[in-house]
């Protein structure tokens, strides 16, 4: 019986990698005043930029309820007795925590695993690609989970902010915070590290930022999965494709964006680069 | 649905639990958001611990509805903590005397003492401060009176009334300047939203659920500050004694004991009834206010605290959320502008100092001696400030690296560089780097006459120079800046920013922002003002 994967949808996984892959994805919420939504589901990326930019409410984010999870696994029990479910760090969310409420709940014999991915975006979408991958396979669920503990450390997220006015208000700024108030002009580069949001430079402009997101790329010699992500403004995207084509053939790299979550704590403009190295 | 259309004790006791335990879980961030009227960070735990108080008391009676709130009253009053918590006492104060020897109660009665209540708690206070708890409070009591115009289902009314608090806490941060320059909401107005959040998610029948949620506090729509929240008044600022007393005795009259205590300090409140009253006063003379105490009845419960050492405690608990800092930065600046800049960016301490006024080897040694880190890198940000500056890393106590920068522009791109996970190693050459990438013009006017390129310069001229090296001289000042940066401009420079001084109008930067923006169109141009003296334009081009 082939391993189910689930992840949830701060992974900004592309709708054919979902369905060719065949992971199941548990929304997280987005909501505007008094509007709730399911990301990726209810509410489409480009609504959601529209409203994030338009709107005069700021968006705040919710994890799943330990019931979503529970709905979910109690489902595929159905379908398979092993379940492989990573997710978002929990230092950024509290979704890790639902997903092992809601297994808690589950009366099933079938089995699952919950893993911390200590990313998100592609950082955490590249791993679940990988295990699904493996999955489809026909990796067991142990194979699985020792293959995801390997990969945790080999993903990278960087991503070039327009500003850290989103993550500010949104309480997910963390180390970051260093960065607030500066009076000049700068677009914070930031990491996801050890599963927090961690501030490498500020930049005077965005040309530079991505020439510096393309030289930290190219500090990792063997890139197995590569991924450009943006929330608003393609044409950063295929500049950055184009500068990282000499490193990592363009046609296998993921083009993905920013999905209302994560969209409501980076805001527009934003644009990342994720990688798995090979282990 | 169906309609709940009355309240007995028993459920409002279950309901103000499930409140309470819903605000045990945002305590903390309701600590956090606390600046008025002293920041001292315990708001959330000063409304929890004063609920505690009330519920202890709340399951030690029958099940009258008014019975139990007459307890909670007795047992806020009794346990109650704070400026906030003593409000809320005096709001269950308010509750209880109308809801007096109801066994259950209806809408109507609800709006009733929610009405009796604000009053109670505006009289609780000596001077009432709209966008606090108090503001909440009066327009919790609003929204039930509007609500029960529509509805006789006590849900539906608690609804509006929790709908009405936060609406209420959202709109603090517009009634209360102190709160708007934090980015804050007022901290007792969201502990009593969250209050009433619980309990209205109890009578939902949604009690289970909340063990797996956190409460959403309420924000405001008002722009957030995007500078860090003043934590604390820079300047060393005296508080005096936090003096909380409870007073016994008979015939006590509050009125007559507030006017009495009024001008013997801040944040007064005087409340109780006539037999039990508590006070709470911020004083220098926490004698005198126990002395009027016992001239009109028996002390219980006295408590006299420094509020400077909580004041500090407050400080030290910001310094415990802020990031921890590794390396820190001492740089050399003149200028109020540039100093501001060369914060904001992140530098620990700022030595004053420049062309002119060359900070000793002693003062650079003093700065580095004084900021808290075992790490410091030097920046002189000035060609003669670097020999001093040499002196001070064999001489330091702790480890201290300069990095040669010979121009604020360079300054600034060194500390812009300034990785703070990465070791001083890293660091130092990351900043000599950025250093090395900026080009640094620089327009004055000329001390004395000189010699350029065969041509001569007058005294008071004004004169460009890039990189330290006079290149060009001129009598109209924003033709000279326009030459200079050109020669500046290389190919792939994206980012041009003009910092003018103390003595140049901000509006003849923007006319040369303009001209170089039209000029070059493919490079930002940002100004800003630096308020350095001697030079009229210090501009870093990247």
């Amino acid at each position: 019986m082939v391993v189910k994967i689930v992840t949830d949808s701060t992974a900004d996984l592309p709708a054919e990698v979902v369905r060719s892959l065949d992971i199941v994805v548990v929304p997280l919420y987005v909501r505007f005043g008094e509007e709730l939504f399911r990301d990726g589901v209810d509410l489409e990326v480009e609504d959601f930029y529209r409203r994030l930019t338009r709107s005069a409410l700021f968006p705040a984010t919710t994890a799943p309820s330990p019931g979503d999870f529970y709905g979910v696994y109690s489902r595929l029990a159905l379908e398979t007795n092993e379940i492989l479910s990573i997710h978002i760090s929990a230092k950024l969310s509290g979704t890790y925590n639902s997903a092992l409420l809601g297994k808690e709940r589950l009366q099933s014999k079938c089995n699952v695993a919950i893993v911390d991915s200590l990313s998100t975006s592609l950082g955490l979408g590249l791993q679940v690609v990988a295990a699904a991958k493996a999955a489809k396979a026909g990796a067991s669920l142990d194979e699985l989970s020792q293959m995801v503990a390997r990969s945790i450390p080999k993903a990278h997220l960087f991503g070039l902010l327009d500003t850290l006015e989103y993550l500010h208000r949104g309480g997910r700024i963390g180390k970051a915070q260093a960065f607030l108030g500066t009076l000049l002009n700068v677009k914070p580069l930031l990491e996801v590290k050890e599963g927090e949001v961690y501030p490498l430079a500020r930049m005077r402009n965005r040309t530079r930022g991505l020439n510096t997101i393309c030289d930290l790329v190219k500090k990792y010699p063997r890139v197995d999965e590569l991924a450009v992500v943006y929330s608003t403004d393609g044409e950063d995207v295929e500049k950055l494709v184009e500068m990282l084509a000499p490193v990592f053939p363009k046609e296998k790299m993921y083009r993905a964006r920013f999905g209302p979550v994560l969209g409501s704590h980076i805001g527009p403009r934003a644009v990342g680069v994720a990688l798995l190295e090979s282990q | 649905m169906k309609a709940l259309t009355s309240w007995d004790g028993e459920l409002m006791r279950h309901m103000f639990a499930a409140g309470t335990a819903w605000l045990q879980k945002s305590a903390g961030e309701i600590d956090a958001l606390n600046v008025f009227p002293v920041p001292d960070g315990d708001t959330g735990t000063n409304m929890l611990l004063t609920m505690r108080a009330a519920m202890d008391e709340a399951y030690r009676v029958g099940d009258g509805a008014g019975e139990v709130v007459q307890a909670m009253a007795s047992g806020a009053l009794l346990g109650a903590r704070g400026n906030s918590g003593v409000i809320l006492s005096q709001f269950f104060g308010g509750l209880s005397s109308s809801l007096s020897g109801k066994k259950s109660i209806a809408v109507e009665d609800l709006a009733r003492a929610l009405q009796v209540a604000s009053v109670k708690a505006y009289k609780g206070v000596n001077r009432p401060v709209e966008g606090t708890l108090l503001t909440v409070i009066r327009d919790v009591a609003e929204g039930a009176r509007g609500a029960v115009e529509i509805s006789d289902d006590l849900i539906t009314v608690m609804g509006f009334v929790v709908r009405a608090a936060k609406d209420s806490v959202a709109r603090t941060p517009a009634l209360l300047a102190v709160l708007r320059e934090a980015g804050v909401v007022d901290a007792g107005g969201q502990g009593l939203y969250v209050l009433l959040d619980g309990a209205l998610a109890h009578l939902k029948g949604e009690g289970e659920e909340l063990q797996y949620r956190r409460p959403m506090l309420a924000t405001s729509g008002l722009p957030h500050a995007t500078r860090l929240p003043p934590m604390a008044a820079e300047e060393a600022h005296t508080w005096g004694y936090c003096t909380e007393l409870l007073l016994r005795g008979e015939k006590l009259d509050t009125v007559r004991l507030r006017r009495r205590l009024q001008r013997r300090g801040d944040s007064l409140m005087v409340v109780g009834d006539d037999s039990l009253v508590r006070v709470h006063i911020h004083t220098f003379d926490p004698g005198g206010v126990i002395h009027v105490a016992t001239s009109v009845g028996v002390l219980h419960q006295v408590k006299v605290e420094n509020i400077d050492d909580q004041h500090k405690d407050f400080i030290q608990m910001q310094k415990v959320k802020a990031p921890p800092v590794n390396i820190a930065t001492v740089v050399v600046v003149s200028g109020d502008g540039l100093a501001e800049v060369f914060k904001s960016l992140g530098a620990t301490a700022v030595v004053s100092g420049g062309r002119t006024m060359n900070p000793s080897t002693k003062e650079l040694l003093h700065a580095v001696e004084s900021v808290v880190a075992d790490s410091v890198i030097l920046l002189p940000n000035n060609k003669n400030v670097v020999p001093a500056a040499k002196q001070v890393p064999a001489l330091a106590k702790k480890k201290v690296a300069l990095v040669c920068s010979e121009s604020i522009p360079q300054g600034v791109a060194a500390l812009l560089a300034l990785d703070y996970g990465a070791s001083l190693k890293t660091n130092v050459e990351a900043m000599e780097k950025a250093c090395s990438a900026v080009r640094t013009v620089e327009i004055t006017r000329a001390a004395r006459p000189a010699r350029l390129n065969g041509g001569r310069v007058k005294r008071r001229q004004p004169i460009g120079f890039l990189d330290g090296k006079l290149v060009a001289a001129g009598d109209d000042m924003k033709l000279l800046v326009e030459e200079v940066v050109g020669k500046a401009l290389q190919d792939g420079s994206e980012v041009i920013t003009i910092y003018y001084g103390a003595d140049t109008e901000g509006s003849e930067a923007e006319g040369i922002a303009e001209v170089l923006r039209s000029r070059y169109p493919g490079v930002e141009v940002e100004v800003v003002c630096g308020a350095q003296p001697h030079y009229n334009y210090l501009i870093s081009v990247e």
